[in-house]
């Protein structure tokens, strides 16, 4: 009894102790983990951060090309844009704040009308003023064919941008939609009313380019910068250096902090190199985090027997939602009590430990997962428990005049580690006490985007996942739901080919709404009543786990994404 | 490269044996001989257990009472990783070999499961190699000039092919449909029929020059006709041995295969399949990857030391077995006399 009240005390006292001498600022050889209580946002510059990343980043940094959640991690470094995502811990980190604009954007006419502008005294890395000519002139390159990549809303919601090219080549090279009245004025014209426009404005899209040192395609390897650091040297798909940008000041800008002074990030490691590297934390590795690499279940089991490592994993969420898609065109899924009882039948506790546990996944009744917290509302229609609830299911199928059970093809995405086989497994096991064979379909990655999202070639049911471009209800639940977003020839994502004029009418009412709450009140309504429908059954929502080295300080997830915000992080 | 490496002994130790016709008095001296030997004795057991264990795994899993595919939620700690709880990854009377972490699912079941589709595969891929190569060796033994040109132009080719990176390609484009084990054991067998196909034809040219053979020819008998009477028995001995060897190189093709995930397909399993999915576990549940990697060293070691033990029995002058191991005996005795007499 008495010896582990004096470990116990002996640790508190050692933390203590390396917490001041964090404090003092020397921080040195200290192999406590991260200790974030010592972090200061105005002694936190210097030092070289390092990140050990998976993805490869091979198409380089364009910021027209970039598909980024709120401006994502090392792009958010280079460009700054009209809007950002609020950099606090917490759910604060959802709000869109106001960036290289003085606000987040003034609505007039039903919020089809967006005006913009700029904060004064704003330079490019080479030391050329910010104009709104260059906001103008990087949302007219993403529309070009050469820069395609990005997200598809831009060229849904401008005025001409369906038919819009963009600013190369002869022809129509001005895109009359985005007009810049004055040179710190910015102003979109809207084809339908669209409340979420401020929370679209903190993509890269929306990031200044310079039309002078516009390289086309080559501009990707070496963009102009805008934000506090810009690229020392990158060779694709390896290694990417970051230095200061010297025109750049925290003073017009108050969501990075930009603490080290050099960020050296480290492109296409293996996942379990990044996680042994980072709990082992050795030398230049104790100044590391990682931007896309989150702990898998081998390595949480690990980390969760050790104390010192455990304090170094920060846990958040990206709002995605994993579901089973029906295809309601087809049979027997046409039969809402069929759809019941694969509801019904759902084991979420077996899936959840499929993808590694409760630290890597969370079980979810609601297509609107409860990380996407504003336009969240609970609901559980069809309460299969914890663990299933194969007689309901049974008695529904034998309703629906399936007494002998039904055999369903299941679709899934080999090359997805999570929606992956293991999830697909532990379906088939769950769904075979309730009578439902399901026959697996594994298809590769490339496959299964081209047979899943082509309504012609579509499997009754599939495994896949939704993730949010942005925290709202809007992007969210509009393509799975909205009928009028049926793509026939591919990159469909209504896989219930749902179409319901008052759902439809009912969508573009909210998006008339410009005040964030009640816009997601609105959304989690919509929710919670197409779920009573069963359009999919909702399976789990991923959580992220992270490491990061021991000396690394202010690592907080971002609510907006789930990932780490390094413009926050310090090593110093 | 292991190929070439195991198939030139097996053809030096085939030729003598073929001369005498069949070796040492049909397949029941053969095997008292391969039994004589103690290598060979053991060789044959296990590989006669783990045969046992594929044919037998529903009553075996039934005798545990558990079935290889039923998750055990209960048996794991979902808030670290679904690893399982226990000690030896959760190893209980109920679960001899412990649960698979993140699933539950019984080992020992799947295990004894997974021999199925590992042996079945291997023994399936071997067969295969052996019709394909002793109808292309025979043909080109026994064809014409030209037909035998052609033919081991083609066997060379088909040697030099880089046999495991073509299955890998093979496994990507074929679709995910196709049902695996019977894909694998095609592609093994497609791409391994080589050597055999050179053994059989080296052998078959020199037993074309044998008096009966010759004798057979000169009464009319047809191609067919020689091949099936005169050349096969005397086949026996080098293409038996050679099987015994490429048996375990099937093994391990389809575990590196399920491994890299082109094999079996869940919830199916496999001794490589098992595996794969166990490696990044090692540091947490050691069990886990302990459990199908021992399973696999000793069956291919069962299965290579079966081949060694085969090359001697049907060699003639590999001197008889038996009265080797009475003599060693014999002289071992006096030893620790002698022992005792130093002391």
């Amino acid at each position: 009894m008495l010896r582990p009240a004096r470990i116990a005390l002996f640790t508190a006292a050692s933390v203590a102790l390396t917490g001041s001498l964090a404090a003092c600022g020397s921080g040195a050889g200290s192999s406590a983990g991260g200790s974030s209580d010592a972090f200061s946002a105005a002694t936190c510059q210097g030092g070289t951060l390092r990140v050990l990343d998976s993805a490869k980043n091979s198409k380089g940094f364009d910021p027209a090309v970039l598909y980024t959640s709120g401006g994502g991690a090392i792009p958010r470094l280079l460009f700054r844009t009209l809007t950002t995502r609020q950099s606090v811990p917490g759910t604060d980190g959802t709000k869109v704040v106001p960036d290289l604009a003085t606000d987040t954007g003034k609505p007039s006419e039903n919020a089809t009308v967006w005006t913009y502008h700029l904060k004064p005294n704003l330079r490019f890395a080479d030391g050329t003023p910010i104009t709104s000519a260059d906001i103008k002139y990087g949302v007219e390159r993403s529309f070009s064919p050469q820069l395609a990549g990005g997200p598809p809303y831009l060229r849904d919601w401008l005025v001409g941008g369906a038919d819009y090219q963009g600013p190369y080549g002869s022809g129509n090279t001005d895109l009359a939609s985005v007009a810049t009245p004055d040179a710190s004025t910015v102003v979109f014209h809207l084809r339908k009313s669209e409340g979420d426009f401020p929370y679209l404005a903190a993509e890269t899209q929306f990031a200044p380019v310079p039309k002078a040192k516009d390289t086309g395609k080559e501009y990707n390897a070496d963009p102009v910068s805008s934000g506090p650091y810009t690229i020392a040297g990158f060779t694709k798909g390896r290694e990417l250096d970051l230095v200061r940008n010297p025109h750049w000041s925290r003073s017009s800008d108050q969501q990075r902090l930009a603490c080290p002074d050099r960020i050296e990030v480290s492109l296409g490691l293996s996942p379990a190199v990044i996680n042994q590297r980072l709990s082992s934390s050795v030398g230049q590795d104790a100044n590391a985090i990682t931007t896309d690499t989150s702990l898998d279940a081998p390595t949480l089991a690990k980390v969760s027997a050790d104390p010192a490592l455990k304090k170094r994993v920060v846990t958040g969420k990206f709002p995605q939602i994993y579901y089973l898609a029906f295809d309601l065109k087809k049979a027997p899924f046409d039969n809402q009590l069929v759809r019941e009882a694969l509801s019904y039948a759902v084991d979420r506790t077996a899936l959840v430990n499929a993808e590694g546990g409760t630290q890597l996944a969370v079980p979810s009744t609601t297509f609107t997962p409860e990380s996407l917290t504003a336009a969240h509302q609970d609901y559980d229609y069809f309460p299969a428990g914890a663990t299933g609830n194969p007689e309901k299911a049974k008695q529904l199928l034998a309703q629906a005049g399936h007494p002998n059970g039904i055999t369903v093809p299941l679709a899934y995405d080999t090359d997805d580690t999570s929606t992956g086989a293991p999830a697909a497994t532990a379906l088939a096991q769950a769904f075979a006490k309730a009578g439902i064979t399901l026959q697996l379909q594994p298809l590769g990655d490339a496959d299964f985007s081209g047979t899943v999202n082509t309504p012609a070639t579509q499997p009754a049911l599939s495994l896949t996942s939704w993730g949010a471009d942005w925290p709202s209800g809007g992007p969210f639940l509009t393509p799975i739901f909205d009928g009028r977003q049926i793509v026939t020839g591919g990159g469909n994502f209504n896989l219930a080919q749902y179409n319901d004029p008052a759902v439809n009418a009912q969508i573009d009412k909210i998006n008339q709404i410009t005040d964030y709450a009640t816009a997601q009140k609105q959304w989690a309504a919509l929710d919670a009543q197409l779920g009573k429908l069963a359009l999919t059954v909702p399976l789990y929502e991923e959580a992220t786990s992270v490491l990061y080295g021991s000396h690394v300080k202010n690592a907080y997830l971002d609510q907006w994404r789930g990932w780490y915000d390094i413009a926050s992080v310090s090593v110093k | 490269m292991t190929l070439t490496e195991t198939h030139a002994p097996a053809e030096s130790a085939a030729s003598p044996a073929g001369r005498e016709r069949p070796a040492g008095g049909g397949p029941a001296g053969v095997l008292a001989r391969l039994w004589a030997l103690r290598g060979g004795r053991t060789a044959l057991v296990t590989v006669a257990v783990l045969v046992l264990v594929a044919l037998t795994a529903p009553w075996l899993a039934g005798l545990e009472g558990q079935d290889p595919n039923t998750f055990h939620d209960t048996l794991l700690n979902s808030a670290t990783g679904g690893s399982p709880d226990g000690a030896f990854g959760g190893v209980s009377a109920q679960h001899w070999l412990g649960v698979e972490p993140t699933t539950g699912r019984d080992l020992f079941a799947r295990l004894v499961y997974g021999a199925r589709v590992s042996l079945g595969v291997a023994v399936g891929a071997t067969i295969g190699q052996l019709l394909l190569g002793l109808l292309v060796g025979l043909t080109a033994g026994l064809g014409s000039r030209w037909a035998d040109a052609l033919l081991s132009r083609v066997t060379d080719l088909a040697l030099a092919l880089p046999t495991f990176f073509f299955s890998i390609a093979l496994l990507a484009v074929v679709p995910q449909s196709f049902p695996r084990p019977l894909l694998l054991g095609l592609i093994l067998s497609g791409l391994g029929w080589a050597p055999i196909a050179r053994i059989v034809r080296a052998e078959t040219r020199v037993l074309r020059e044998r008096e009966y053979v010759q004798a057979a020819v000169l009464t009319g008998a047809g191609n067919w006709r020689i091949a099936r009477r005169e050349i096969l028995p005397g086949l026996v001995a080098p293409v038996a041995t050679y099987t015994a060897i490429v048996l375990p190189q099937n093994i391990v093709a389809e575990a590196g295969l399920s491994f890299l995930g082109l094999g079996v397909r869940p919830p199916t399993s496999s001794w490589g399949q098992m595996l794969s999915t166990a490696t990044t576990w090692f540091q947490v549940d050691p069990a886990y990857v302990l459990v199908p990697a021992l399973t696999l060293l000793v069956c291919v070691l069962a299965f290579a030391g079966l081949g060694e033990a085969l090359r001697v029995a049907f060699d003639p002058k590999a001197s008889v077995p038996v009265r080797q191991r009475r003599a060693r005996r014999e002289a071992a005795r006096p030893v620790p006399s002698t022992k005792d007499q130093a002391r």
